[in-house]
């Protein structure tokens, strides 16, 4: 069964982040796939803002990974913000050593993540951004996940 | 006083000598921009091993042509970038800078890439007024910079989202055109209508922030929809929509505040738009409006080494363990 949700526009793409961000455990790392303008970042900044991140959310495409403070009560303290769009290689992807980071509180949200799918196989939750016609996107996760979190995403899907 | 100024935050491996009357006695800079336009963008382990190969030369030649003696020159302290780029490039610039600044017993001072940015102008027109306004545009940042003196910045606005010389490179590899991305679109504008694409102004409000993401998206929308658009007109579109919003939020921060005078920096200084809409906001508030060269506006180690010049003459040297800051906000630079 897909596990999907579509969203008609930035507004509603930014809320199913904060949903998803609500689901989220320390050492998650979520990779998002989908061409420019999908609506990676829009996602992110959900996500950021549903674990209490204070500062502004930006594209982390010129430095590759950008650290954020995290203020929830899901024991998250830093978001790794994470974007694979300049690297060629899935040994990059290693030396940015997201699985290391994530094991200190962390959870690592990362743009661009073909190739990190290489390095993190089903350990890493992976939603795909596809962009219809009518400008609405459909999000849809994939993943090794145990029955709660299965049941999880499949009511944030339904919101 | 002479500092030597290292540089390796991106692409470019630089070294230079500048005194603290911010006269350049030397400037090298060796770019892997080459080996990185195949892939479309900086490749990043690419950057780090090229800086590696290239750092002791390009030192070497700097301390050289500023008739210096390169095993023990005659310099007052060793300034290096450490922050914000890509880590692996600043690990390189500044363990290396470290290792001078040890060997030689002098002073190392830690410089933040940005305010090496806004110290850029000084090096080519030291007696400027101020205050003076700077718009800094590059692959990384995109701010606009009111600075009250040289190494006293108060940023009013920046990208919420990407970087404007980021949506150039994203905008030219998704239309198949090559790394740099701004000189590409650059040369194409220069011959389409740039109102055959109607894209969305900036909806950052009425403050100076600066949005180029939605731009990036609707020009992959337009010309997904609509098929057989002229390269040259979807270039030209996409480059007058960013001047436009560059210039308005320019225009209204000339209008609100006391500026004596105007400068760009940053590699997206070099846009054509952007630097003829400049000239022309200066003639039309009756300041100086400064345009850097462009080896001034893109990444050097000159204006690494006139901030390390402010930096070491007002807060002593650094720490020999300071870690390089791959995030460092210029907000946080006290």
């Amino acid at each position: 069964m897909t596990i999907a949700r579509t969203c008609s526009n930035d507004e509603k793409t930014q809320r199913a982040g904060e949903d998803f961000g609500l689901l989220l455990r320390a050492g998650d790392i979520i990779l998002l796939t989908g061409r420019l303008g999908a609506g990676k970042t829009t996602f992110t900044k959900g996500v950021a803002k549903a674990l209490g991140v204070k500062e502004r959310v930006t594209s982390p495409t010129f430095t590759m990974v950008r650290q954020h403070g995290c203020h929830n009560s899901q024991g998250i303290e830093t978001l790794h913000h994470g974007d694979m769009y300049r690297i060629e290689s899935a040994g990059e992807v290693a030396d940015l050593a997201l699985g290391e980071l994530v094991e200190e509180n962390g959870v690592a949200v990362v743009e661009w993540g073909e190739l990190a799918s290489e390095i993190f196989g089903p350990r890493a939750i992976s939603i795909h951004f596809e962009v219809h016609e009518d400008e609405s996107r459909t999000l849809s996760v994939h993943g090794e996940f145990d029955e709660t979190r299965r049941q999880e995403f499949a009511e944030w899907a339904k919101r | 006083m002479k500092v030597l100024g290292i540089e390796t935050s991106c692409d470019e491996t630089a070294a230079s000598v500048v005194d603290d009357e911010l006269h350049v006695h030397s400037s090298v800079i060796e770019s892997s921009l080459d080996e990185h336009r195949a892939f479309g963008g900086v490749v990043p382990e690419l950057a780090g091993r090229a800086h590696v190969m290239m750092i002791a030369s390009v030192v070497e030649r700097a301390l050289v042509e500023a008739g210096l003696d390169p095993r023990n020159p005659d310099i007052d302290a060793v300034a290096v970038t450490s922050g914000p780029g890509l880590i692996g490039s600043l690990l390189v610039g500044l363990s290396a800078a470290k290792g001078y600044a040890l060997a030689w017993g002098k002073p190392f001072v830690g410089v933040h890439h940005l305010e090496g940015h806004l110290f850029a102008p000084l090096l080519e027109m030291p007696d400027l007024p101020w205050p003076m306004l700077t718009l800094l545009v590059s692959g990384g940042h995109s701010m606009l910079v009111l600075q009250h003196g040289p190494g006293s910045h108060e940023i009013l606005g920046e990208t919420i989202d990407d970087a404007a010389g980021e949506a150039y490179d994203k905008v030219a590899r998704w239309l198949g055109l090559g790394y740099p991305g701004g000189p590409e679109i650059d040369k194409l504008a220069q011959s389409g209508d740039a109102k055959a694409l109607q894209l969305p102004k900036s909806m950052t409000g009425d403050g100076y922030d600066l949005s180029f993401s939605g731009l990036k998206t609707a020009v992959v929308r337009a010309t997904e929809k609509q098929g057989g658009l002229a390269v040259e007109d979807v270039a030209a579109s996409f480059q007058g929509a960013v001047a436009e919003q560059l210039l308005r939020k320019v225009r209204q921060a000339l209008e609100k505040n006391e500026v004596k005078a105007l400068s760009l920096a940053g590699g997206v200084a070099a846009n054509s738009a952007l630097r003829r809409g400049i000239t022309e906001l200066g003639d039309e508030f009756g300041i100086p409006a400064l345009l850097p060269s462009m080896k001034m506006c893109t990444d050097n180690a000159a204006m690494i080494a006139a901030a390390g010049v402010y930096r070491f003459q007002h807060q002593g040297a650094s720490p020999m363990n300071l870690s390089a800051n791959p995030n460092w906000q210029l907000a946080d630079l006290s």
